[in-house]
C-alpha cells in the first residue's frame, strides 16, 4: 500500500475511532455511575471542607482497618458487616472480597464464602492465596460437580485470564497510544519497519480492546452463580409446582442462563439444567448489591 | 359464392399404419385395465401361507438347530412371525429375507426369517405352530418334532470340541477364595467363539490374569485349550451352585475321504484342502457347592470377615524423636484372601500419640493360581508426651479355612524414645524426610484457609468507575484527535505546495495591499503618473489572482466582463470598470492632479479592493 493510501486509511480509522468512542461515551447502566453521589458519611458531615474523594478514601481506609482488626480478633460477624459496608459504598476491591470470603468461612457460610472468592478472582485473577482458599472452600461443598478441564483457549488467551479489567484497560490505553504514535510517525516518515509496527500495534490494540470489552461484561454482568442456602430444589420450570429434577447444596456453582419471575434457569458444569428460586443464590457479577447475610 | 374445401387424398399406406396404431393403443389400455382388475381381485382374495422347517430333527445338546419360518402371500406381509414358547431352547434371531415375484400379472411376496435354537436339555420336543396375525385373522404353520440326544461324554467319544468348568474347592467357607476355571478344548480350528459365562450371582469376582492358551493331550488326541480363571468369594451361603455355562463357536472341519467323486478332485492337496464350518453350542454342567458359614466359636470381637491366610508387618521411620516431631507407622498386611474387606487395624488408639491416618493402599498380584493381596496402612504419629512410648501390636484377626479356626496375625509392640522438646515449638503438621535419598511425599495432615489480606492494597479501587473510567475513555480518544489534526495540517501544506491557484488566491489581498501601500508613498508627487498605474495594477492584480487569470494586460471592459462572469452585480462591475478607466485616463491623458484628488483616488482604490476581495 502506498503512502497516501495508508494515510487515507488512517484518517478513516481515526474518524471511526472517534465516532466509536462518542457512541460508547453514553454511560452503561451496568457500570457505576460517576454522577451518582453516594450518601454522605459521618466523616463528610464532620469535615465538609475536604474533597469528597479524599473523604471517601479516608472512610474506606478506616472501615477496612476496623474490619481487619475485627477479623483478627475473631469478631467475625462485625468484620463481615464492615467489609459489606465497604462493598456497598461501591469500593470494589479483590482483597476486600477475599477477606469477606474468609469471614464467611469462619462463620460457616460456605456459599457466601465461595461467592465472594469468585468475585475476588474477577479482580485478582493471579492471586495464589485466593486460589488456595477457593479450592479449600470448594472441597467443603457437598455437591461434587465435575468441572471441565482448562481448555487450550485458557493458555492461548493468557492475557485475558491473567489480567483484571483495570489492567486490561491500562494495557489497551498504552497500546492505543503506541498505535497512534506509529500512525503519526508513518505520516511524516516513510519506512518499512514503521508500517510493520503500525499494523502490529493496530492488531494488538484491537485484541486488547476486544479483551477489555469482554472482560467488562464478564465483570459487571457475570452469569456465574453460587447457591447460598443449605439446599435448594432445582425444578423443571419456574414454579414451585414443577417437578424437582435434583437438589443442590450450599456452595454449588452454576451458570445463570435466564431469569423469569424471580427464578433463575441454571446450568451446572456437567450439563445439568433446571430452574432455581433466585433468592436461593448469589450472582458473581461485581455490583454494590450484596446478598443479605443470614 | 359457394366455398369448397379441398383435401389431399390419403394414401392407402398411411391409413393402414394409423389403424394399426389405434388398435395397439386400445389393446394396451385394455390389458392394463384387465391386469388391474385381476390384481385387485387377487389382492382381495389372496391368503397367507405360513410354513416352518428345521435343518435337522435329531441333534445333540452341543448342536444348534436352524428354524426357518416362511410367509408367502399376495399382499403386504406382516414383518415378524410369532414363535411358540420354547422353554427348552435358547433362541437367537438370525437374518431375514424377502422376495417379490410377478408372474402373469400376479404379484406374490415371500418372507423368510431364520432362528437359531440351542437345546438346553435332552428329550423329545415339539416346536409348536408358528403364527402370524393380520387384521384379526391368524395363520399358522404345522408343528415340528425334534429329538435332542445327550452330548458324547466318554473318552472314546471325545468330540471335536467341548467345554469344562470346575472349582478348586467344592465346600468353601463364606468369603473364602475359590479358584474357578473354565476351559474350551478343541481338536479343530474354531472361529467366532463366544462365551456366555455364569452370572456368579452371590459371589465377589476378580479376574485371575488374562486367558491362557496351551495344548493338552487327552486319550491320545491333542487339544488346543483356552483357559480362563477367576477368583470367587462367596458372599453368603445362598448361591449353592455355579450355573451352567455355554460357549458358541464355529468349528472348521476338513472334508474327509467319504465324500469323493467331483469333490475329490478339488479336495486334493494340490488345490488345498476344503473346509466346512459347523456351528456348535457347547455347554458345561453347573457346579454344586456346599458353602459353609463361618463358625461362631472362637470368633474374635474385632473380626472383620477376613478369610484366608495373612501376615502383618509394622515399621516406623525412626525410633528416637522429640515431642511434636512426627514419624510414620507403616503396617503392611499380605496374604491370600479377601483383603479388600479389611478396613481398619486394631487397636486404633495409641496413648501418648496424636494419630493422623492416611488412606490405605491396596494392590493385588498373582501367586501361583491364587490372588495375593497387599494392603498398606500408613499413620502419621506425633508424640505429645516424652518418655518411652509404645506402639501397641497391630493385629488382624482372620479365619483360616485350612485350619478351620480363627487366627490373629499381629506385630510385636514397637518402642519409641521421645525426648522433651526444649524449644516449645508448635506441633509440626508435616513430616519431612531427614536422610538424603530417602525422601517421602509430604503428607497433608490438615487444611485451612490462608489468612486475610491486611495490606493497603485493599483500599485501592480496582474496578474502573467514576471519573477514572471517563479519563480512560478520554485518553483513548485523544490520540486519534491529535492524529487528525496533524493529518489535516500536513494535507493543507501539501495542497498549498501543489495548487498555485490557491496560493494566488490566498496571497491576492496581501499583494494588492502592498501595491497600494507602495503607491501611497507617491501620493504627494503630483508629476508622478505612475502612481495611477500602481493603483490600477493593484486592482487588476487582485482580480487576476482571485480568478487565476493574467489580468494585468486586460482592459477595464475585459475586467468588467470577468467580474460579471464571476457573478458580481452589474452596478459593482460597472463601478470597477469606470474607476479603472478613470485611473487609465489619469495616467495617460490628464495633465496634473492635486494631492487631494490623488488621495481620493487612493481611498477609492482601497474601498474597491475591499469590495472585490469580499465578492471574489
Amino acid at each position: 500500500m502506498n503512502e497516501p493510501a495508508v494515510n487515507k486509511t488512517m484518517t478513516r480509522l481515526s474518524l471511526a475511532w472517534v465516532l466509536l468512542f462518542l457512541i460508547l461515551w453514553i454511560p452503561s447502566p451496568a457500570l457505576p455511575n460517576p454522577i451518582e453521589a453516594p450518601a454522605r458519611t459521618p466523616l463528610e458531615e464532620a469535615e465538609p471542607s475536604r474533597g469528597t474523594a479524599a473523604r471517601e478514601q479516608d472512610d474506606i481506609h478506616s472501615l477496612l482497618f476496623r474490619a481487619n482488626q475485627a477479623y483478627l480478633e475473631d469478631r467475625h460477624e462485625e468484620a463481615q458487616g464492615l467489609y459489606e459496608m465497604i462493598v456497598e459504598r461501591g469500593h470494589l476491591n479483590g482483597h476486600v472480597f477475599f477477606n469477606l470470603g474468609n469471614t464467611h468461612i469462619r462463620l460457616g457460610e460456605l456459599g457466601r464464602a465461595i461467592l465472594n472468592y469468585k468475585k475476588a478472582s474477577v479482580l485478582l485473577p493471579r492471586d495464589g492465596d485466593l486460589k488456595a482458599n477457593l479450592q479449600y472452600a470448594r472441597s467443603l461443598a457437598k455437591d461434587r460437580i465435575e468441572e471441565a478441564s482448562p481448555s487450550l483457549w485458557n493458555t492461548l488467551a493468557f492475557w485475558y485470564f491473567g489480567m483484571n479489567l483495570w489492567e486490561l484497560l491500562i494495557a489497551f490505553v498504552l497500546l492505543n497510544l503506541l498505535f497512534w504514535s506509529s500512525a503519526l510517525f508513518n505520516l511524516y516518515r516513510n519506512s518499512e519497519w514503521a508500517k510493520w509496527s503500525l499494523w502490529l500495534s493496530l492488531l494488538l490494540t484491537l485484541v486488547l480492546g476486544a479483551s477489555a470489552g469482554i472482560k467488562a461484561r464478564e465483570s459487571f454482568r457475570n452469569a456465574g452463580g453460587v447457591l447460598l442456602e443449605d439446599e435448594a430444589p432445582v425444578r423443571a420450570g419456574f414454579s414451585r409446582n414443577d417437578t424437582t429434577l435434583f437438589v443442590l447444596h450450599e456452595g454449588a456453582e452454576f451458570t445463570i442462563l435466564d431469569e423469569e419471575q424471580g427464578w433463575w434457569k441454571i446450568a451446572l458444569a456437567d450439563g445439568k439444567k433446571g430452574w432455581v428460586a433466585a433468592p436461593s443464590g448469589g450472582r458473581v457479577a461485581l455490583t454494590r448489591d450484596h446478598p443479605i447475610a443470614r | 359464392m359457394a366455398r369448397s374445401i379441398m383435401r389431399a387424398p390419403r394414401s392407402p399406406g398411411t391409413e393402414w399404419s394409423r389403424e394399426i396404431l389405434h388398435r395397439g393403443i386400445r389393446l394396451l389400455l385394455g390389458l392394463a385395465c384387465v391386469g388391474l382388475l385381476v390384481s385387485g381381485a387377487a389382492a382381495e382374495s389372496g391368503a397367507f401361507e405360513v410354513s416352518a422347517w428345521v435343518d435337522k430333527t435329531e441333534a445333540t445338546l452341543e448342536d444348534q438347530i436352524f428354524l426357518t419360518v416362511s410367509i408367502s402371500g399376495q399382499r403386504r406381509l406382516p414383518s415378524d412371525p410369532i414363535l411358540p414358547p420354547l422353554p427348552d431352547f435358547s433362541v437367537t434371531k438370525g437374518g431375514s429375507s424377502s422376495q417379490t415375484r410377478i408372474v402373469n400379472g400376479s404379484i406374490s411376496t415371500s418372507v423368510e426369517a431364520t432362528y437359531l435354537l440351542a437345546p438346553r436339555r435332552t428329550g423329545s420336543f415339539t416346536i409348536g405352530p408358528v403364527r402370524i396375525e393380520q387384521k384379526g385373522r391368524t395363520h399358522q404353520s404345522q408343528p415340528i418334532s425334534i429329538k435332542i440326544l445327550p452330548a458324547a461324554t466318554s473318552t472314546e467319544e471325545r468330540p471335536m470340541a467341548f467345554v469344562t468348568q470346575h472349582v478348586d474347592v467344592r465346600d468353601p467357607y463364606v468369603h473364602q477364595q475359590i479358584v474357578y476355571t473354565f476351559q474350551f478344548l478343541r481338536r479343530v480350528q474354531s472361529v467366532e467363539a463366544q462365551w456366555d459365562p455364569p452370572s456368579f450371582q452371590g459371589f465377589w469376582v476378580e479376574d485371575l490374569g488374562k486367558e491362557r492358551q496351551f495344548e493338552k493331550v487327552l486319550n491320545g488326541q491333542r487339544y488346543a485349550v483356552t483357559e480362563i480363571k477367576k477368583a470367587l468369594y462367596p458372599l453368603s451361603e445362598n448361591p449353592g451352585q455355579i450355573e451352567e455355562t455355554r460357549l458358541t463357536c464355529k468349528l472348521v472341519v476338513q472334508q474327509g475321504g467319504a465324500q469323493r467323486g467331483m469333490d475329490s478332485f478339488f479336495g486334493d492337496s494340490f488345490f488345498g484342502s476344503r473346509g466346512q464350518t459347523i456351528t456348535k453350542n457347547l455347554g458345561a454342567k453347573p457346579i454344586p457347592l456346599d458353602i459353609r458359614p463361618l463358625p461362631e466359636a472362637g470368633r474374635p470381637e474385632t473380626f472383620e470377615g477376613l478369610v484366608g491366610s495373612f501376615v502383618v508387618r509394622a515399621d516406623t521411620g525412626q525410633n528416637r524423636l522429640r515431642v511434636g516431631d512426627s514419624t510414620t507407622l507403616t503396617v503392611t498386611v499380605t496374604g491370600n484372601g479377601n483383603l479388600r474387606d479389611l478396613v481398619e487395624l486394631s487397636p486404633q488408639d495409641m496413648p501418648g500419640f496424636k494419630v493422623y491416618p492416611d488412606k490405605p493402599s491396596f494392590e493385588v498380584d498373582m501367586q501361583g493360581d491364587r490372588l495375593h493381596g497387599t494392603k498398606v496402612f500408613k499413620k502419621a504419629l506425633v508424640p505429645i508426651e516424652h518418655g518411652i512410648l509404645e506402639i501397641p501390636p497391630q493385629e488382624v484377626p482372620y479365619f483360616d479355612p485350612e485350619k478351620g479356626s480363627y487366627q490373629i496375625a499381629g506385630t510385636a509392640p514397637i518402642r519409641l524414645t521421645v525426648e522433651e522438646n526444649g524449644e516449645k515449638e508448635p506441633l509440626h503438621l508435616v513430616t519431612a524426610a531427614a536422610l538424603p535419598g530417602s525422601k517421602s511425599s509430604i503428607k497433608i495432615l490438615g487444611m485451612d484457609i490462608l489468612p486475610i489480606h491486611t495490606g493497603l492494597a485493599g483500599a485501592r479501587r480496582q474496578a474502573p468507575s467514576g471519573m477514572s473510567l471517563y479519563a480512560t475513555l478520554a485518553s483513548l480518544l485523544l490520540p486519534p484527535c491529535i492524529f487528525l489534526a496533524c493529518y489535516g495540517r500536513k494535507r493543507r501544506q501539501e495542497r498549498l505546495e501543489i495548487d498555485q491557484h490557491i496560493v494566488r488566491r490566498k496571497e491576492a489581498r496581501k499583494k494588492a495591499t502592498r501595491l497600494l501601500r507602495e503607491a501611497k508613498r507617491r501620493i504627494h508627487q503630483p508629476e508622478d503618473k505612475e502612481y495611477f498605474g500602481e493603483l490600477s495594477r493593484a486592482l487588476k492584480g487582485l482580480v487576476g489572482d482571485k480568478l487565476n487569470l493574467n489580468t494585468l494586460a486586460c482592459t477595464p471592459v475585459e475586467i468588467e466582463r470577468c467580474l460579471l462572469n464571476k457573478g458580481m452585480g452589474e452596478e459593482k462591475a460597472k463601478g470597477a470598470r469606470e474607476f479603472l478607466e478613470e485611473l487609465e485616463y489619469d495616467q495617460y491623458v490628464s495633465t496634473r492632479l492635486e494631492a487631494g484628488e490623488r488621495e481620493a483616488r487612493h481611498k477609492k482604490a482601497q474601498k474597491l479592493l475591499a469590495q472585490l476581495d469580499k465578492r471574489l
